[in-house]
Parts: C-alpha cells; sequence; structure tokens
C-alpha cells in the first residue's frame, strides 16, 4: 500500500520537469525526485510541501487538516487540479488551450505496450505516454496520466 | 502555475531529437512520440512527450520569457 507522500510524489513528478526548466529546482533536487519516484526512496512530506507549494497549498485549502490522506491527494489530483487550470486560476488564464489540456490528469485505458511507453486512449484519442511509473501496466489496464506520463493504475 | 516550456526541432536522427529551447540545445528520446525538424514540442524526463501545434507553442514560449526574464 503505497504512502499519501509516493502517490503525491506520482502525480506532481511530471512537473518536476517544468520546476527544472523554469529554475525553480536544480538539477540535484531533480534527480533527487526522479529516485525518489523510481525506487521509493524516501522523500519526506517537508521537502514535498517546499517543492511543490501551489499544489499543497491547495490540498490545504481544500481538505483541512486532512490534506495528507490518500483519498485527499487522490481527490485533489484527479478531480480538483483540472478544475484549478480551467478555471484560469494559478496564472492559467493566459495559458494556450493545448498547454491547459497538457497540465490536467486525464483517465485512460491501455491499448498496449510500446517499449518504456504506453499507448492510451481517452477522450476519442489516442496516445502515447511514458511508462516508466506503471511498469505492470497492461492492456485494458485504467491509468490516469500527466504531462505525457501513466502515474498510476486505478482499480 | 507549471506550465510546460516546449522547445523546437532542430534535428532528428533515428530515436534521437536534438531540440532548441531558447538558444538551449537538448538531446530527448523522440521512440515515443515521432517528431520532424521544425516541431514544437515537449520534453519530459529526456522523452519528447507531446508535439505542440506552433502557434500555441510560439505563444508558450512568449508567457515563459515574460514570466522568466
Amino acid at each position: 500500500m503505497p504512502t499519501p507522500e509516493q502517490v503525491f510524489l506520482r502525480y506532481a513528478f511530471p512537473c518536476a520537469q517544468v520546476l527544472l526548466d523554469t529554475g525553480k529546482l536544480t538539477k540535484e533536487g531533480y534527480e533527487r525526485l526522479k529516485r525518489a519516484v523510481m525506487s521509493g526512496e524516501g522523500i519526506t512530506r517537508d521537502e514535498l510541501e517546499s517543492i511543490f507549494r501551489s499544489a499543497v497549498a491547495r490540498m490545504k485549502e481544500l481538505f483541512g487538516e486532512d490534506y495528507w490522506s490518500l483519498a485527499a491527494v487522490r481527490e485533489y489530483f484527479i478531480e480538483h487540479h483540472n478544475r484549478i487550470i480551467d478555471a484560469g486560476k494559478e496564472g492559467y488564464a493566459n495559458a494556450p488551450e493545448y498547454f491547459k489540456e497538457m497540465c490536467k490528469v486525464h483517465i485512460a485505458r491501455v491499448v498496449a505496450r510500446e517499449g518504456s511507453g504506453l499507448r492510451v486512449r481517452y477522450g476519442g484519442k489516442e496516445r502515447v505516454v511514458l511508462g516508466l511509473l506503471c511498469p505492470e501496466a497492461k492492456p485494458g489496464d485504467k491509468v490516469s496520466i500527466h504531462l505525457g506520463f501513466a502515474i498510476e493504475v486505478l482499480a | 502555475m507549471c506550465m510546460a516550456f516546449p522547445g523546437r526541432v532542430v534535428c532528428v536522427e533515428k530515436n534521437k531529437a536534438v531540440v532548441d529551447f531558447l538558444g538551449e540545445k537538448r538531446e530527448a528520446d523522440c521512440s515515443l512520440v515521432k517528431c520532424n525538424k521544425g516541431d514544437y514540442v515537449v520534453v519530459n524526463a529526456g522523452f519528447v512527450v507531446e508535439i505542440v501545434p506552433e502557434k500555441q507553442a510560439i505563444e508558450a514560449i512568449e508567457l515563459f520569457k515574460n514570466a522568466n526574464t
């Protein structure tokens, strides 16, 4: 059973690339997150809170004291995160449509494995996403996807 | 705000693309999402994950420049 911190990191990790590109995260910080997400190597709540500030702030707003539970983390990323983008909050009001769609978390069906990728289908589209975080995903599975990554296999 | 920053593909050789991000050139694996020279792409964890329509990519790059200079 994963911890809330591990699930949070899976959903948030694709954004670490953007933090790196915008200079908000160092290369060392990025590599540490990558090791943690790939191997389950320990990462603390404090570290995650210091890196992914807006996500944590939103979670606190939405869930109060229970913001670090598995249910809250999943609900935040699968439901609220998209609404925040659509509502044009956090600066998304100016973002081009294509980029807003890319930043959202989508639920997709796995069609096939393609090398280190997963071919998935959602909303009438078919595309390939990175399968690095979901080595166990197989055709027919439902997965959440975020910024080009398959995040987790959903029940 | 977490908005992906796209780059322009300078060249492609087999499964490697060289992508230009405001002058900085980076290599990315394009075996999952095939791209061509001139395409605007988003790279994540060393892989090309998305080809972005040109007009929107240029808009995004402008937004990025304004936010980060």
